[in-house]
């Protein structure tokens, strides 16, 4: 079973899509996520009487009408910031909410353009926005999963599931491109709505027993007949009939034939996290805490087939637009302006005509109670919805609702703290700036353009038609008459003298642009490495940890809501994967397996990694390794941790160098992924131990057997059953579920560091002391080590090389001996010579010890001539001049 | 024994920075008047020269030897292509100095060839990247490197396999805008020879 797992469902038995007559209107028995993507849920949708479902609906208009004023202005901030964002800066306030923009001209023809370029966006918003959103999405925070009730086994179970299904989820949903959505609705629109789901979408994630289509081999151009080509498998995969046997056939019945086949597939699903901002989602302004929030809504703008694909029971009844309720179209008309990122409040139509607004509205069950609510409504709502309600509508119309609690599936962050739901913005505070920004720079630029000085010419003297149709003269000109008291030059051409520009104001946009704006937003380049200011020793890293600390409180903010997300998500999977295996291979772990059964048996809890420190950029971390690495050139001791397979492997990731070939890494991770075997079950019987312990019961019965009948027991039998049973107590009676190699095609002592390691850390501790199946699991990893351990000590004892043979010679100074001595020494070790060999050689000595002493320094040699002052030759193997040779 | 001619080294012509008596290494100047008249010269004497196909011209990417390249094609109508193996020597915070007051310090980066001139490169640096670039490029023949003193004078001690020139200390390989032929003889032993523009004959001593 795929990450994707089918939903055990019975469902399907809807007709096709479109057909009045056979649509089929409850939602129990309708495809789900066959069409398009379904928030899946093990809960039943709810039967309601008439009266209940009335009283949900209204109690979703009491929701959308709550704050009415405070939700516009919300909607409109969050809408400006994000057209600042893309640089659509010189905004209005319509009359009727919303922006316009001044001098909007179509910009066609000339006219309309010069109207458009009268004003400029210098955006430096946008740009300070980037810096943030990368500083605070340099790395996916961290979670960690602890069991609910630590004494607890299936807890302490479920928390070890739960940290291999958090990889699963990571990668499923790309963490990082969820946190730099996250980070950026931080900067724009502040508060962010997290929503995790266990998703159906055939769509996306394809259909119970899809195979992959196979391709014609690359060498091949003509398969032989019948080698399946990717068409004829994709055919089958769609349920469509091959080209030669579909001529035949009636369009229609193929299009019906694969409309109910496709209501038999069963989609695959997975737990899904998205983020959404302010203008997608809404909730009671003035509560301050999320458990207080009575409700939650969250609209999605879909195509409107879409959207009949995603509640196919009422596909015929869904039409595009919204529930019809006035306040939210100031929303619908903000998210499409957005994102067709068109200027101003402009909104195409076609998209209006075509996109359905999707509402799911969260209920806790204190608004039931709400006095709008009759007593016989709010008696089945509490009954029928113990957790809250989940309302979801396409349209105007009411899709289905369910039973569930807001607290499994959203959880809601603020960048900062405050109180209220509209808080401050990570860039709110830059948005005045910008203005100011704009106007300055528009002044300036506006001043440049009008104050090239005017040219007065002497009617009499020039063709002035002639000059004024020049095209390529700057300023214009004008006629004058000879005025008396001008000098006889200007009496021709008068130039008017050039305006100066105030000299402040260029040095005061730069400021605003800088210094202001980065102390303002926190998007300081200190933030990144770089020091501003005085340039002391330390300065640079005292200026960058102010600017993290700026960002410090959103970034605590996003691990807290990674880590609300990760527990919703193993909620997820373990109502609504049945209990069924996720197995999956996820890069730099392996293949994971996921028992969801587990998930759903223990209770977990999730918090961010407990070491709050904001992540390292990747330059702090390569500076941080090559210090090391110059360290441990000098200490031996820290070379020899830091140098280790497992820790080089993490150097050269941490110096960005995948393809650096580690000797030892590929060890590390072969005994990483079989840590997930090992610890599935116990050890093993050990087959050898058996087998001898089962011939040694044959033998004592042949033994007793013998003494019954009176035979004899040779001794040779009986010395041969001492050494088995000596054999026996040898050998471990289990053995691990993983064989190590018999010789040197593992890196046993790698591999058996690696176990260490392991069983040492809170890991292998926790399964230690574990239950009994984490114990078994335990001792499995602790024989592997063993065996590991003992074939690395056979191999370097086979490899050790032969001890020497204990040296044979001996020294002795014989010219210190008297001369007979020395001979008779040097006799011994088979060297003839006589005393006065000896006696010779040390009178010569004596007269050179004299001559030293007697004949002065300046008699000897008195001849030699100079030393030439030469390089001397270089020793072999120095380094030689190059020379380029053909 | 017989050699041939395979590749001339070109000087480029003269800038007011030569005439400034400053290092040039990066500094990028354009060449005076006299520089152009040296480069039409240069490009005059290689259009009559005979012995040799010129099937290219490679330079360096700084504007003056860009500039004597752009004369030189203009002249044989070939077309220059720029290459940063032919770049000058980056003398680092030497680069714009008086080279009078600052002989004994750049003596010292000469001297010790390893150690890189501070935010520039060391000597070494620079000969194993005009070793790399010639090996490949005198492969073929033909071609026309116009680069920088220091590096004619580094290729010189290249093809001599010696040490003896000292780039940037006032030795010459040849005047400004002066064209050094490089031979090859049968044992495939580099050889060069100043073919036009005055040679400095105290530079070397081989």
């Amino acid at each position: 079973m795929a990450a994707e797992d089918v939903v055990p469902q019975d469902k399907g038995a809807g007709s096709k899509l479109g057909g009045q007559d056979s649509q089929n209107e409850d939602p129990n028995e309708s495809p789900l996520g066959v069409y398009a993507g379904f928030p899946y849920s093990p809960e039943p949708f709810a039967q309601l009487s008439e009266e209940a479902k009335g009283a949900l609906i209204q109690l979703d208009k009491i929701a959308t009408q709550t704050d009415t004023y405070a939700r516009r202005m919300e909607v409109e901030q969050a809408w400006e910031a994000l057209h600042f964002e893309r640089g659509y800066q010189h905004l209005l306030r319509g009359k009727r909410g919303g922006w316009v923009l001044p001098n909007q001209g179509s910009e066609w023809g000339a006219s309309g353009q010069k109207t458009s370029s009268t004003t400029y966006d210098t955006n430096v918003y946008g740009p300070k926005g980037d810096i943030i959103v990368a500083a605070l999405s340099r790395e996916v925070p961290k979670v960690e999963f602890f069991p609910a009730n630590p004494d607890y086994g299936p807890d302490q179970v479920a928390s070890e599931e739960a940290d291999r299904f958090k990889d699963i989820w990571a990668r499923n949903n790309n963490l990082h491109a969820l946190l730099v959505d996250c980070s950026r609705m931080f900067w724009n629109e502040g508060r962010v709505l997290m929503w995790t789901r266990y998703e159906l979408n055939g769509q996306k994630y394809g259909f119970e027993g899809d195979v992959k289509a196979p391709t014609v081999p690359e060498d091949e151009q003509n398969p032989p007949d019948g080698t399946p080509t990717g068409q004829t498998a994709l055919d089958e995969v769609l349920g469509l009939e091959t080209s030669e046997e579909k001529t035949s056939g009636d369009v229609e019945d193929l299009l019906n034939a694969a409309g109910s086949e496709s209501e038999d597939k069963k989609p695959l699903g997975r737990e899904v996290t998205t983020c959404h901002g302010k203008l997608d989602h809404k909730v009671p302004i003035a509560i301050d805490d999320f458990h207080d929030m009575p409700f939650v809504q969250l609209s999605l703008d879909l195509d409107v087939s879409t959207a009949r694909g995603m509640f196919p029971w009422i596909a015929d009844k869904i039409n595009p637009g919204t529930d019809g309720m006035s306040e939210t179209q100031l929303d619908r008309i903000a998210r499409e302006n957005v994102r067709q990122a068109v200027l101003g409040a402009y909104v195409t139509g076609d998209s209006l005509e075509r996109h359905t607004t999707v509402k799911f509205t969260w209920f806790r069950p204190s608004m039931f109670l709400d006095q709008g609510v009759s007593d016989e409504a709010k008696a089945e709502l509490l009954e029928v919805f113990p957790n809250g309600a989940l309302l979801a509508r396409a349209g105007a119309e009411f899709a289905f609702a369910r039973n569930e609690s807001m607290d499994d599936h959203l959880v809601i962050g603020h960048p900062l703290p405050g109180k209220g739901q509209n808080r401050r913005t990570l860039g709110s505070a830059l948005i005045s700036i910008q203005k100011r920004i704009n106007d300055w720079v528009d002044l300036l630029d506006d001043f440049f353009k009008r104050t090239v000085p005017k040219k007065w010419m002497n009617a009499e003297a020039f063709d002035m038609e002639a000059v004024k149709n020049e095209p390529n003269v700057p300023g214009s000109i004008g006629p004058f008459q000879v005025q008396p008291g001008l000098t006889t030059m200007d009496q021709y051409v008068f130039v008017e003298p050039t305006p100066q520009p105030q000299p402040a104001l260029p040095d005061f946009i730069k400021w605003f642009i800088t210094n202001l704006s980065e102390e303002i937003s926190g998007a300081l380049p200190s933030l990144f490495g770089a020091a501003t200011g005085e340039q002391t020793v330390g300065n640079p890293q005292i200026q960058r940890d102010q600017a993290l600390q700026r960002i410090g409180c959103p970034w605590n903010n996003i691990q807290d809501m990674f880590a609300a997300a990760a527990e919703q998500a193993v909620r997820c999977a373990a109502e609504c994967r049945d209990g069924k295996e996720i197995k999956q291979n996820i890069p730099g772990r392996g293949n994971l397996t996921v028992n969801t059964a587990n998930l759903l048996a223990g209770k977990v809890l999730c918090y961010a990694e407990s070491n709050p420190a904001f992540p390292e950029s990747w330059q702090q971390k390569e500076a941080k390794i090559e210090n090391m690495i110059s360290m441990s050139a000098s200490n031996p001791l820290l070379a020899q941790w830091f140098l280790g397979p497992s820790n080089l492997a993490e150097v050269a990731s941490g110096l960005r160098m995948k393809k650096f070939k580690v000797v030892g890494a590929t060890s590390v991770t072969k005994q990483r992924n079989e840590f997930e075997l090992l610890l599935r079950k116990g050890p093993m019987d050990n087959p050898q131990f058996l087998n001898m312990q089962s011939a040694m019961q044959k033998a004592q019965a042949g033994v007793q057997q013998a003494q019954v009948t009176g035979q004899q027991v040779p001794p040779e039998a009986q010395a041969m059953m001492a050494q088995v049973q000596q054999a026996i107590q040898a050998t471990p009676p289990q053995i691990s579920t993983i064989q190590v190699a018999q010789d040197e095609s593992e890196n046993h002592i790698v591999e058996a560091n690696e176990c260490f390691e392991w069983m040492n850390d809170t890991d292998g501790q926790k399964f230690k002391s574990g239950t009994p199946e984490q114990q078994a699991g335990y001792a499995n990893v602790h024989l592997h080590w063993q065996a590991h351990v003992a074939m690395a000590k056979k191999i370097m004892a086979a490899n050790k090389p032969p001890e020497k043979p204990p040296s044979e010679s001996f020294s002795a100074d014989v010219s210190k001996m008297p001369p007979e001595v020395a001979t008779q020494m040097l006799a011994k070790m088979g060297i003839q010579s006589t005393p006065a060999v000896f006696q010779q050689q040390a009178d010569t000595a004596l007269q050179h010890k004299v001559a030293g002493k007697a004949i002065p320094e300046a008699l000897k040699q008195p001849n030699e001539p100079a030393r030439p002052n030469t390089q001397p030759a270089p020793a072999p193997g120095a380094e030689q001049p190059r020379q380029l040779r053909r | 024994m017989a050699k041939t001619l395979v590749g001339l080294l070109q000087r480029h012509g003269d800038t007011e920075a030569n005439e400034a008596n400053v290092f040039r290494s990066r500094l990028d100047p354009p060449l005076n008047n006299e520089g152009i008249k040296q480069a039409e010269a240069a490009a005059k004497s290689i259009a009559k020269m005979k012995g040799m196909k010129i099937k290219k011209i490679v330079s360096s990417p700084m504007l003056r030897a860009l500039q004597t390249a752009d004369i030189i094609s203009e002249e044989l109508g070939l077309k220059t292509v720029q290459d940063r193996g032919l770049i000058s020597w980056n003398l680092g915070f030497l680069t714009g100095m008086d080279k009078d007051k600052y002989k004994d310090v750049l003596d010292l980066y000469i001297d010790n060839p390893k150690v890189p001139v501070p935010d520039g490169e060391s000597l070494d640096d620079l000969e194993t990247r005009l070793e790399e670039f010639m090996d490949e490029e005198l492969r073929t023949e033909g071609t026309i490197y116009v680069t920088h003193n220091s590096n004619c004078v580094t290729i010189e001690n290249l093809i001599r396999g010696n040490k003896d020139g000292r780039p940037e200390s006032g030795e010459k390989s040849v005047e400004p805008g002066g064209t050094i032929g490089i031979y090859v003889d049968d044992n495939g032993t580099y050889s060069t020879e100043v073919l036009f523009g005055v040679e400095d004959k105290a530079a070397f001593v081989s």
